[in-house]
Order: C-alpha cells, then structure tokens, then sequence
C-alpha cells in the first residue's frame, strides 16, 4: 500500500479526532476527582468508540474473506484499517487515564500497543517491500508458484544438460517431443557441431557439481556461489573461457535459469517479510478483541 | 538470440491451476495462530475462574485497611436490583464506616467512591484529590445564602490568606505580653543573672519535651492535644496511642504562669515574706493573705503596736511607729495594702483587673488565649521540627503588642507548599478534613468473625445497622 494523495483525508480525519479527543480528554483528566478513569461517564466514553474502532479494523478480515458485499473497496476498508486503528491507541490510553490498573487491563494494554505496533511496522514494510520486489525481481511468478516453477526450471536445466553433455547420470534424457515442446532451439550436439568430450566433461562436472544443487538442494540456494550474482557472473566468465564457443550458448541458458533461481529465492524472501507480521498482528488482534469483550462485560459488571 | 525465449505460451505453462488448493503455509500459520491465542486468553481466564481468583478483572489491590477481606468482592460490589451490576454504593461503605457531613449548608454530597478510590494498592484512601474539593470550592454555593467560607479556591497556589490575618483582625487575648522585650539580649532572669529567651522556653508543644525551664521547678509538661476546638484529623473514636501522641505534638500548649513566668516574675507581696501569693483568683489570693498575716500576727504580737505603712520596696524600708489596733484591723489592714499593690501592679503587669466597688475583689478579664488559629484545618509543629520558628513566625521579634497576630501568613507555607515535583504536598487534605468527625455516629458492627474468615466470595452481614449519618447521607 502507498501512502499517496489518497491518504489525505484518512489523516485529517485522524488528526481531526485526535484533536477533539485530547480536547476533551484534557478538561476531564484535570476535573477528575480521583484522576481520569475507564468507569466515568467520559471514560467510558472512550472505551466505547475505541473497541468500536478496534471491531471495525477487525471487520477488515471478514471483508477480505467476502469480496463480493458491496460495502464498500477494499481499498478503503484498509485505509480506514489502517487509520482509524491507529486512533484507537489514543482512545484506549484516555480510557484508561494513562494508568496501567489490574492484570486483564494490563494485558490488554499491552496487546493494544503490540497490535498497533505490528500494524504499523506492516504498514511501513507494505509500502516500501513491494517497490523493492518490483526493482530485485522483474521476473515476479505468484508466490505459490515459485515451487512450480523451479520444477520447472530443474526440467529445463536438465534438458540444456543432457542436450549439450549427453546422458547424466540421475538426470532424465528428455524426448525428442519434449525439446520440441519446450520451444528452445537445438543444442550444439544435435546440429552437428564437434565438441571435445573434455568440454562436455567440464561442463557436465559443473552442472552436476555446481549448478543442479542450487536448483535442487534449499540449502544450496543460500549457500551456492551460484547464489551470488557477481560471483555467479565470475564462474560463468571462468567457463567461457574454459569451453568452446559452440557451449556458450549453452552457458547463456545456464546463466539465465540461475538468475531466475536467484529472483525466485529473493521474491520468496521478500515475500516472507511482507508477511510474516501478519503472525503477529491477526493472532494477537483477535486476542485482543477476546480479551477486550471479556473486559467490557465485567468491568460494566462491577 | 536469446535461445529461452519467455513466450505467452511458455509462461501459461507455469501456471498451475490447482494452486490455491494447497495450503499456504504462512496462512496456514495464520489460521493456526489466529484461534490459538484467543483460546489461549480464554483458556487463561477460564484457569484464574476455576481457581477461585478475581484476580485479573480487579483494577488493582485493594487498600491496605481492606485487603483482609480483599477477595471477598461482595463486601463491597452490591448486585443492583433492576440490572446486572455489581456497582459500589455508598451502603456498602456505611455498614463499616460513619461518614459525617461535611456542613450542614452544602449542597451536594458526593458519593464515597468518588473521592476514596479503591484498587489503588497501598495508596491511602484518604488520600484525596483537590478536585474533590474544588468540585464545590471552586465556586461554592451553600443552600442558606452567601457562603460562609471563601467562594472560590482552586488550589493551594490560590489559597486565600488565613482569615485571622484578612482585614484588621487582632488577636483578642488580654494577657498583656510583648514578644519583643522579652526575645532581647541580656534580660535579667532568675537569681539575677543574664538569660537570652527562646521560643521554646515557653513555647512546647503538649508532650514529649521536659521541663519548662522558667516553670515552677519540676513542673510536669501539660498534655495538649489540640483543644476544644479541635475537629478531627482523623476518626477520633478509632484514634490511636501513637495517633494521640503526634496530635499532642502538633499543637503549643498555651503558656501558663507557672510554666512560663514563675521564675522571673515572682507575685511577691511583702518584704516580710519570702513566699509569693499563688497565680489565682483574686479570691483565692485573699484568702492567702489574710491567712498569712494571721499566721505572722501569731508569731509577731509586736507588729500590734507598730504603726502601719504600706508595703515598699525592700530597699527603703520605713521605720516602724507604735501604735494600737485589733488583731482583726490589722489583718484587714495589711491585707488591703498587699492588695492594693497587687492588684495595681503586679497583677495588672499582665491582667486586666476591673474594681467595680470599693474594698471588692476585681475581677479579671478571661485571658483569651487563642489555642487554634485555624479551627477548620490542621497542622502540625512537630512535622516542621526541622525549620526555625522564627522562618515562619518572622515578625515575632518586633511584635510588641499582644492584639498582634503573630500567624504565619499563607505565603510562608506556599513557599514550600506547592503544586512543583520538588516541593512538600500542597493537597487540600494535607491540611483540611471533609468529614466533621465531632458528629461521628459510633454504632455496632453488623458482622461477626465467620463472615470475615468463611472461604467464601459471598459476604453478607448476620444483621444489619445502619448509623444516623447515613440517613442524613442519603
């Protein structure tokens, strides 16, 4: 999510309440006779608007599971998300008179600031993550077909191999059809060109060796030179002096399938990171909206 | 050329259609934690209930004088009969304390939670907010007209000055005293020799600090808890031996002749006698002449005969002329002349003597001492031990008539009295009490020790009293 022009009024709106709210949370808070507190009429007041604020955040979900009610974009249901979330950390605070009282309380104010804490390190990692995957990763799949995809890769990879090497031990010989099928032009062996057997050596040793680990093995992928494009690029220069130009063409395929590897690796990273709070902050928000309940109905009780 | 050409159709290869069949294992995370931590947080509170515990839904603990029955919630929340709730009335607090009006002209009784906030831990409840007060003080109105009192106070910053020292008032004590000759150096003391008077030479508070050094030898320190006047600091029935002690050493005793004046200012009446009459009635002092001179006519049958002149000053003494009159004439005589000196002079240094007939007693004017300056509020000497007397009483030195009011004026005590991180309390309740406690109800308890003691949550009295105050409450 950027946060462009179209934010505008949410932070006015946002502001605007805040400042209505610290205005009426001064006078109260200084005409208290025993300080501000969630009983008082004020109070209370507070507490209301700000669990009806933290149930509208929570509606987000529902909103998201149903995209077809006609309640509204939901673009706008984030933004309002978003903002009248975080107002709703002023509001729990002028509830609660700045005063950590009893446990639930204490929990409960302690789940408010994580909940509005993660969102906001959210927000900020949704705004920024998806620029940066957009320059690192032009080659973006869906994230639930990277693993597809790199199948995919291997297949192709293995092809190239074979191709150019001939048979390789644990790799499957692709047919005929299947090279046909793929699209991809034929491989230095097949339009006839000689290569010496040490060339096809050295070039098989590094695909099985070097380049098949890093599509296949997880740990490979982060610890591979492969892994590395400069020092990708550098091995690859290595070859291309090593073999004959009839295997270049060859090497480019390599080069090129390794650099989707990578992209695929960093998009998959990324994508954790924009993610991963989420862990954080949908658990502990339906947590809180439990707990806050609880809270609601006994403190009105007693 | 490119020889992995990314065309349209190799790119539709890639995707699998099934692929939002598969769980994604951060949604699944997600889902998984999701009702997770709520059940957790239900599962705690469910733990806490079953156990018996309130714990988590208190605001805090309870106060340190109810945290014996602290669990036993219903000793305080009272079901309301028309809903769910369990509020605090100001009857659950009645059946355990008085709470006095505060005046009998106010308008507006606020409930007893709204100034002692419970589950505040050991924070004191009578520990109360200024806002409790200037709820009315800031503008008060009183249901008989004009306030009595100061319409508007604030704070301690806009505290009016005290009222004995608003307009021209005087302090309406008659003993004739000059603080200013008596704080001079080199003043001729007992025996003659040169003393330097201090404050606390006549100035103590009731107990706890010795013998008056000018008192008549051996005098025990007067115990002085404050007067008549004094209203309460606290609940007087429930007061303690500690509590009595720091009230008696809160006030100065109000100085006596034989505290404070007997050593230097001996009442003495005749050169023949070594003896002074006693710090009485006039009456009483009559009395004690005439019983002398009947006891020195007794041993001196001569002085019959001698002629009388009126008692001088030992230095001059006046030759004796003979003469004759009865034993009655002579007492009557040299009681009347002992008087005359006495009531003329000695007395009238400090009295104001009134002769309304000729050879009758005069009557003295009541002394007047004002014992509390301030009656609606309290205060300690003691709790400032620390400073000097005259820091606060800083005109004493130059005050030379008694109608001075010797008070320290508000500004002294705002001087250190304020509403700033380093500086004493300036709370309205440092000072001042909301309830009268000379109209507190003492009444029967209405629970027994196995309401206290039962394990249960569920608190009721064995009977129930409800103390007069409580009805004026309500």
């Amino acid at each position: 999510m950027l946060f462009d022009q179209t934010h505008r009024k949410w932070l006015t709106a946002t502001v605007i309440i805040l400042i209505v709210a610290t205005a009426v949370y001064i006078p109260y808070a200084l005409s208290s006779p025993q300080g501000p507190r969630g009983g008082s009429a004020t109070g209370l007041a507070f507490g209301i608007a700000a669990f009806a604020l933290m149930i509208f955040a929570g509606l987000l979900g529902a909103r998201k599971k149903v995209p077809v009610w006609r309640v509204g974009r939901a673009q706008t249901w984030m933004r309002g998300h978003l903002w009248l979330g975080l107002i709703s950390l002023p509001l729990v605070l002028f509830h609660a008179g700045f005063h950590k009282r009893g446990t639930l309380t204490f929990v409960l104010m302690i789940l408010t600031f994580l909940v509005v804490a993660s969102g906001i390190f959210g927000a900020i990692l949704q705004a920024y993550i998806p620029r940066r995957m957009t320059i690192e990763v032009p080659m973006e799949t869906i994230y639930e077909q990277i693993d597809h995809v790199r199948s995919q890769l291997r297949e192709e990879a293995d092809q190239l191999a074979t191709a150019a090497c001939g048979t390789i031990e644990g790799v499957r010989a692709p047919a005929a059809t299947e090279i046909a099928a793929s699209g991809q032009t034929a491989s230095a062996v097949e339009i006839g060109v000689e290569v010496s057997e040490e060339s096809r050596a050295q070039l098989r040793e590094f695909y099985v060796c070097r380049m098949r680990p890093f599509l296949n093995t997880p740990a490979e992928r982060r610890s591979s030179p492969l892994a590395d494009a400069p020092r990708a690029a550098g091995l690859f220069e290595e070859l291309r002096l090593l073999l004959p130009p009839e295997l270049h063409e060859t090497l480019k395929d390599f080069e090129s399938i390794c650099e989707e590897e990578r992209q695929l690796v960093r998009q998959a990273h990324l994508h954790r990171i924009l993610h991963a709070w989420l862990l954080v902050h949908v658990p502990l928000s339906y947590g809180l909206l439990v707990l806050v309940a609880v809270h609601a109905v006994m403190a009105l009780r007693f | 050329m490119p020889r992995r050409p990314r065309t349209a159709k190799k790119l539709a290869q890639r995707i699998e259609l099934s692929y939002f069949e598969r769980p994604h294992p951060l949604r699944r995370w997600r889902f998984i934690l999701s009702v997770a931590v709520p059940a957790v947080a239900l599962l705690w509170l469910a733990v806490v209930r079953v156990s018996g515990s309130r714990t988590p839904y208190s605001m805090g603990p309870v106060s340190a004088s109810h945290a014996f029955f602290g669990q036993k919630c219903s000793a305080c929340h009272v079901a309301d009969t028309v809903s769910f709730r369990y509020s605090v009335s100001d009857q659950a607090c009645l059946a355990c304390h008085d709470g006095p009006i505060h005046q009998a002209a106010q308008i507006f009784t606020p409930s007893c939670s709204s100034c002692h906030t419970e589950h505040l831990g050991r924070a004191r409840l009578i520990n109360v907010s200024d806002v409790s007060c200037t709820q009315c003080h800031a503008n008060l109105s009183t249901a008989n007209g004009a306030p009595h009192f100061v319409r508007t106070v604030l704070s301690f910053a806009t505290h009016p000055e005290f009222a004995p020292l608003r307009g021209n008032s005087k302090d309406p004590g008659t003993i004739k005293f000059n603080h200013q000759v008596h704080l001079q150096a080199n003043l001729i003391g007992p025996d003659g020799r040169r003393v330097q008077l201090a404050c606390n030479d006549c100035h103590h508070p009731g107990a706890g600090r010795g013998l008056w050094p000018y008192g008549v030898p051996g005098i025990e320190a007067v115990t002085f808890s404050g007067g008549t006047e004094y209203a309460g600091a606290s609940n007087v029935s429930h007061r303690s031996s500690a509590a009595e002690k720091r009230l008696e050493l809160a006030y100065m005793a109000p100085p006596t002749y034989s505290n404070t004046c007997f050593s230097c200012h001996a009442l003495e009446f005749d050169s023949r006698f070594s003896q002074s009459v006693p710090h009485g009635t006039p009456a009483k002092v009559d009395a004690f002449l005439r019983n002398e001179y009947q006891q020195y006519l007794a041993s001196h049958p001569s002085a019959l005969r001698e002629t009388f002149s009126p008692p001088r000053l030992p230095e001059k003494p006046i030759a004796p002329t003979p003469r004759v009159v009865t034993s009655e004439e002579w007492v009557a005589e040299q009681t009347a002349a002992a008087e005359n000196l006495l009531w003329r002079k000695t007395c009238a240094e400090c009295h104001t003597l009134t002769v309304s007939a000729q050879n009758s007693l005069p009557a003295i004017a009541p002394s007047r001492i004002t014992l509390r300056w301030l009656p609606n509020s309290n205060f300690s000497h003691d709790s400032h031990r620390m400073v000097t007397c005259e820091s606060c009483h800083s005109g004493i030195s130059s005050s030379e008539l008694t109608s001075d009011v010797n008070l320290p004026s508000v500004r002294t005590c705002q001087q250190c009295h304020a509403q700033r991180a380093s500086a004493a309390p300036a709370g309205c309740y440092e000072c001042h009490t909301y309830h009268d406690w000379s109209h507190e109800k003492i009444y029967p308890g209405k629970f027994s020790l196995p309401d206290f003691l039962k394990d249960s949550r569920n608190f009721a009295p064995t009977s129930g009293n409800v103390p007069a105050t409580a009805a004026v409450l309500r």
